[in-house]
């Protein structure tokens, strides 16, 4: 009885390794759209490498159907091999479109025989689930003639994680009122401010500054998404006081 | 003078003739043969009657060597119309059946002569493919040596990802065993054997660590060696893969008979070429 209760645990263990084996083996390396990853592996002297990208519908699809005229060497691709390299050991591939991928690399030993390798790693590309906010939406100050101030920005790598260290810094365009270029700025991952420059300071007249968030995209060139209704910043620069003349009376 | 040539070359000729004429059967030294009287007798099978066999040298004169021949069945019984023989030695031989009736001493003779052919008790071993078809054609002119070296079984195939397992290859050995010039069948056989890599294993006989072990009735077998794959950047790293035989014996009605054979044949002639596939990292992303 207590043999066979052993056994039966025993199964379900191996069953459970098994599974998770498999679930991990699974795990797709998530990027954004539009960003441009190197991928490597290590460079034998002498050998030959060539590297595809398949995209598939499951993950469980067959890794290597490629679909027609997607070479990652013409315009109108779902990924693109930048430079059109796709033959040694370390390539950068650009993203374009959201999807399931692996890209597979396939090496051939040195000398006549052909034997070859092949590695894989699944690469899903997300849609529009990144995005990028302001945690503020207004603000205000004291005209003090300084024409930049700081706001702090939400980024997140899809609903409910953050986006993480890896994926900064960010790059932030972005239109003050009046603007017909975008301005650029630099986020950091450690203090998540987004620095704005240009901003009117009139300490006469209150002035009331949009900043509007064209774009952004992640350390990779990977897009984040503008969240409806907290791409724009209201800053509002109070005008000061008539400055009083002071008097001696006496 | 011409004619008494001619005369004489057709008296060599019958004479050879009539010497392998006399013969009534020729059989392969250890091959077992059945020998019958009054099988198709239409007085019927003589019940009760005794009969005695012996083995006797060509000229009838004595009993045969010991050890050059072994009833399997007999030689000596009531009824015992049919023996089992299997011969031990090449040679010529008398095979006698003295039948005594039942009711007294009264006995009838009779004989056949055989010849027994000589012969080794050869293994040879090939490399094959799965079905057991060799490899290398060696009676070619020049044989296509090219066949034995091919690529391990996972080149080509994606190594699983977080994973340095680069399988594994299963080539395959034909082992035969003559006896006497012809596939040994009438008895067991086995032999011991030593690969140069792998694990041996086989659907065709018994196989041990070390031993393999034949049934009756199987002249040739394929064994399987899994190889582990040894993935590396250099030709050099490839596996030669071979596998050796000794302690060969095939199995008689007097006991095991080693092999006498060309020792040579023991291995393929030459070793199969497990070709290596690169040892291609895991992709890193960044």
């Amino acid at each position: 009885m207590l043999k066979g209760i052993l056994h039966r645990v025993l199964i379900l263990v191996i069953v459970t390794m098994v599974a998770l084996a498999s679930a991990k083996a699974q795990t797709p390396y998530v990027i954004l759209p539009g960003s441009t990853h190197k991928l490597t592996i290590t460079d034998h002297v002498g050998n030959t490498y060539e590297w595809k990208v398949y995209k598939v519908t499951d993950w469980a699809d067959q890794k290597d159907a490629l679909l027609a005229d997607n070479d990652g060497l013409a315009g109108d691709d779902d990924f693109l091999f930048v430079g059109g390299e796709f033959e040694k050991a370390e390539v950068d591939i650009t993203f374009l479109n959201e999807g399931k991928y692996y890209a597979i690399v396939e090496e051939f030993n040195t000398g006549t025989n052909f034997c070859s390798s092949r590695r894989a790693i699944p690469i899903e590309v997300f849609g529009i689930e990144a995005t990028i906010a302001f945690k503020d939406l207004t603000s205000d100050d004291c005209a003090d003639l300084d024409p930049q101030f700081a706001a702090e920005m939400i980024a997140m790598f899809n609903s409910g994680t953050e986006l993480p260290e890896s994926q900064y810094p960010i790059t932030v365009n972005y239109r003050l009122d009046g603007d017909t270029a975008d301005r650029t700025a630099i986020v950091n991952f450690a203090d998540k401010m987004f620095q704005v420059v240009g901003v009117i300071e009139d300490e006469i007249n209150e002035t009331i500054n949009h900043i509007s968030i064209m774009s952004a995209t992640n350390k990779y060139g990977g897009t984040l998404n503008m969240v409806s209704g907290n791409q724009i910043h209201t800053r509002t620069i109070f005008a000061l006081p008539a400055k009083p003349i002071i008097t001696v009376k006496n | 003078m011409k004619r008494l040539l001619k005369i004489t070359l057709v008296l060599a000729i019958s004479l050879i003739a009539f010497g392998t004429y006399a013969q009534d059967a020729t059989h392969n030294v250890f091959s077992k043969h059945t020998f019958k009287v009054n099988v198709t007798d239409p007085s019927g099978d003589h019940t009760g009657n005794t009969y005695t066999w012996t083995v006797l040298n060509a000229a009838g004169t004595a009993e045969a060597t010991a050890g050059t021949f072994s009833f399997i069945t007999g030689p000596s019984a009531v009824d015992l119309n049919e023996v089992e023989i299997q011969w031990l030695a090449s040679g010529d031989y008398l095979v006698q059946v003295s039948e005594q009736n039942a009711s007294g001493a009264c006995t009838t003779l009779r004989q056949i002569s055989i010849k027994v052919d000589g012969g080794d008790v050869d293994l040879l071993v090939e490399a094959c493919d799965a079905t057991g078809t060799p490899l290398v054609d060696y009676t070619a002119t020049t044989p296509d040596l090219i066949t034995l070296s091919t690529c391990n079984d996972k080149s080509g195939e994606i190594i699983t990802r977080g994973s340095d397992d680069f399988g594994s290859s299963v080539r395959y050995f034909k082992v035969s065993m003559t006896a006497g010039g012809v596939a040994w069948i009438q008895g067991t056989w086995k032999f011991d054997y030593v690969a140069t890599a792998g694990t041996v294993t086989s659907t065709d006989a018994t196989v041990g660590a070390t031993n393999v072990a034949v049934a009756l009735g199987t002249s040739s077998i394929v064994l399987k060696v899994d190889v582990s794959n040894t993935p590396g950047p250099v030709v050099s790293e490839s596996i030669n893969l071979n596998l050796t035989a000794s302690a060969v014996s095939i199995n008689t009605n007097t006991g095991d008979v080693n092999e006498t054979g060309t020792v040579d044949n023991n291995k393929a002639k030459d070793a199969i070429v497990i070709l290596p596939s690169p040892k291609t990292s895991d992709i890193s992303i960044d």
